[in-house]
């Protein structure tokens, strides 16, 4: 019983760690686009804002 | 039983081609038309002698239209006399000076080699890796449907080649252009063609930068005037039985339980239907004709999010000289961040640019015919907006015009204002009247990313049963070649669903 318990403990903080590895990744990934975003030249910038303000859409407008 | 098999409201290019390949499949078709006569934007009108073509002014990558004849029994060529265009393009910059480039690619370099050594070499590495792309996407990019995610993935497979173009979808125009060439002279002859999917150089798509290459694989004119295409298709449709009435607007599509059943006039006849095919701004079909109560939802906010193409005046000039131009195509054109500075400080804040620049099309110099011995006729495109500021089109058009006419006769058409014998104008607002064009928009919905392939509305709604679209809104997207593609795929996807 014991053993089981120590497992299941075991288990759970794998799994705490695999999501909190996930979530550093996500972060990371996210500061690197930001990051690259800020160095990107105006025209650029107003290229990606003028997708991103529509990207919202796109589910809607895959079903018109 | 109903009265038709298929109803096709408007004979544009996108409905009246897939009217005849209907007819093809031996239907009962009945095409309405609100206007006085077939083509929409590829139509030609008459006045004292002249002839001048509504919007459309030459046809290029002329594979979907071939195919579409040959799916009719005939060729293209033999329906429609093609005149070639060489050169291609006549630049025309502010001091006079010319620039034109040929349609040979080899010539077109040397053009270019004179401006810039360099940028000569790299147009053949833009001419190669564009040649390449229509190589292995206009095939299915013209005929395959685009209407969901399978529909991608069999388009793909087909030809897997596409997915080495991926990045053009991922970047501007802008960009690409930059990326081959460094002169800013080069740069400006390339940098118009981003207003042909209705945005700026800034953001419109990659791909479209494909369009300053495809020029070069041929632009055609047809003799007796741009409206002879939609003719061609109106003739051999008729001769299959196809019926079209004309000056006959449609007010209404009847709906019931997400299912057409016909149309109901303007004069409140209805006319009964299995099928409907809409070559309308699709905006307005769904959110007028059929109505927002007929839509689930998450129709309603995606059809409410499109934005519609840019706007343009064409003015129609009729003149009593040869006209000292060098092309049947010329641009008046600009510093590249001056095409993006129009969009953003001018284009969208409802002002009329103070520069004058757009698109000079001169089809007597191709087919003398279409004006008066010794006459010569301009169809002259120029920036602007939909909705003015402070102002209204209908009182500004005339003192517009006669501005655009004196500034060209300044630098790029000499005396022309002095030899003006007939003189119409376009604005944006009659567009949206003559053509039912929301917005005056000229090439339907806007041919950015988000509003591409499965993002467009669907050649086969998904949410009316028995409901197809053609035409600039739908797949492929706006132009001539990519609206009769559209009624091509909408026939196929007919023959294929609607036994």
């Amino acid at each position: 019983m014991a053993a089981v318990r120590i497992k299941v403990e075991k288990e759970g903080q794998g799994r705490n760690l695999g999501r909190l590895a996930r979530r550093a990744l996500l972060a990371a990934l996210a500061v690197a686009l930001v990051a690259r975003y800020a160095t990107l030249d105006p025209s650029k910038k107003r290229f990606i804002k003028h997708i991103l303000k529509q990207v919202p859409y796109m589910p809607a407008r895959y079903f018109a | 039983m109903a009265d038709y098999d298929v109803i096709v409201i408007g004979a544009g290019n996108g409905g009246i081609s897939c009217a005849a390949l209907l007819a093809k499949q031996g239907r009962k078709v009945l095409v309405l038309e609100q206007s006085e006569r077939v083509g929409g934007c590829c139509s030609t009108f008459e006045k004292d002698g002249y002839h001048f073509d509504v919007g459309a002014s030459i046809v290029e990558v002329i594979y979907p239209i071939e195919l579409a004849f040959k799916m009719l029994g005939t060729e293209f060529q033999k329906e429609v006399e093609l005149i070639p265009c060489d050169p291609i393009y006549s630049y025309i910059f502010r001091d006079g000076s010319r620039v034109n480039y040929p349609l040979s690619l080899e010539g077109t370099a040397e053009v270019i080699g004179k401006l810039n050594e360099a940028d000569g070499k790299q147009w053949y590495k833009l001419a190669d890796y564009f040649a390449e792309m229509m190589k292995q996407t206009i095939e299915a990019f013209f005929t395959s449907p685009a209407n969901n995610m399978v529909d991608m993935i069999k388009m793909v497979a087909k030809n897997p080649g596409i997915l080495k173009f991926l990045p053009l979808f991922a970047t501007s125009y802008q960009d690409v252009i930059k990326k081959y060439f460094k002169d800013e002279v080069v740069q400006q002859t390339m940098s118009f063609q981003s207003f042909y999917c209705g945005l700026p150089p800034e953001l419109a798509p990659g791909f479209i930068a494909l369009i300053p290459y495809s020029e070069h694989e041929g632009i055609y004119y047809p003799r007796g005037g741009m409206i002879q295409i939609p003719q061609a298709f109106r003739r051999i449709g008729e001769s299959l039985g196809m019926e079209l009435r004309l000056n006959t607007k449609v007010e209404k599509v009847l709906v019931r339980n997400r299912k057409v059943e016909g149309v109901r006039l303007a004069d409140g006849t209805e006319i009964t239907s299995d099928l409907v095919v809409s070559n309308v701004n699709a905006k307005k079909l769904y959110l007028e004709y059929i109505g927002e109560e007929h839509l689930p939802w998450i129709n309603r906010i995606g059809m409410k999010s499109y934005e519609v193409s840019m706007s343009c005046m064409m003015m129609y000039v009729g003149c009593d000289y040869r006209p000292p131009l060098e092309a049947h195509h010329s641009l008046t054109i600009g510093p590249l961040q001056m095409m993006n500075d129009f969009w953003y400080n001018e284009y969208k804040n409802g002002q009329i640019p103070e520069d004058v620049y757009g698109l000079i099309c001169w089809p007597t110099e191709s087919d003398p015919a279409l004006a008066p011995e010794g006459h010569h006729v301009l169809n002259i495109m120029g920036m602007g907006p939909y909705k003015l500021q402070g102002k209204t089109w209908d009182d500004e058009k005339m003192r517009v015009a006669e501005r655009f006419i004196n500034e060209l006769s300044k630098f790029a058409i000499p005396d022309l204002k002095d030899h003006v014998t007939v003189l119409e104008v376009s604005t944006p607002l009659d567009f949206e009247r003559r053509l039912l064009s929301p917005g005056g928009a000229i090439y339907g919905l806007q041919m950015d990313i988000p509003a591409q392939a499965v993002f467009r509305p669907a050649s086969r709604s998904k949410c009316i049963k028995g409901l197809y679209l053609t035409g600039a809104s739908t797949h492929p997207g706006g132009g001539v070649p990519s609206t009769i593609a559209s009624g091509l795929i909408a026939s196929t996807l007919i023959d294929k669903y609607e036994k």
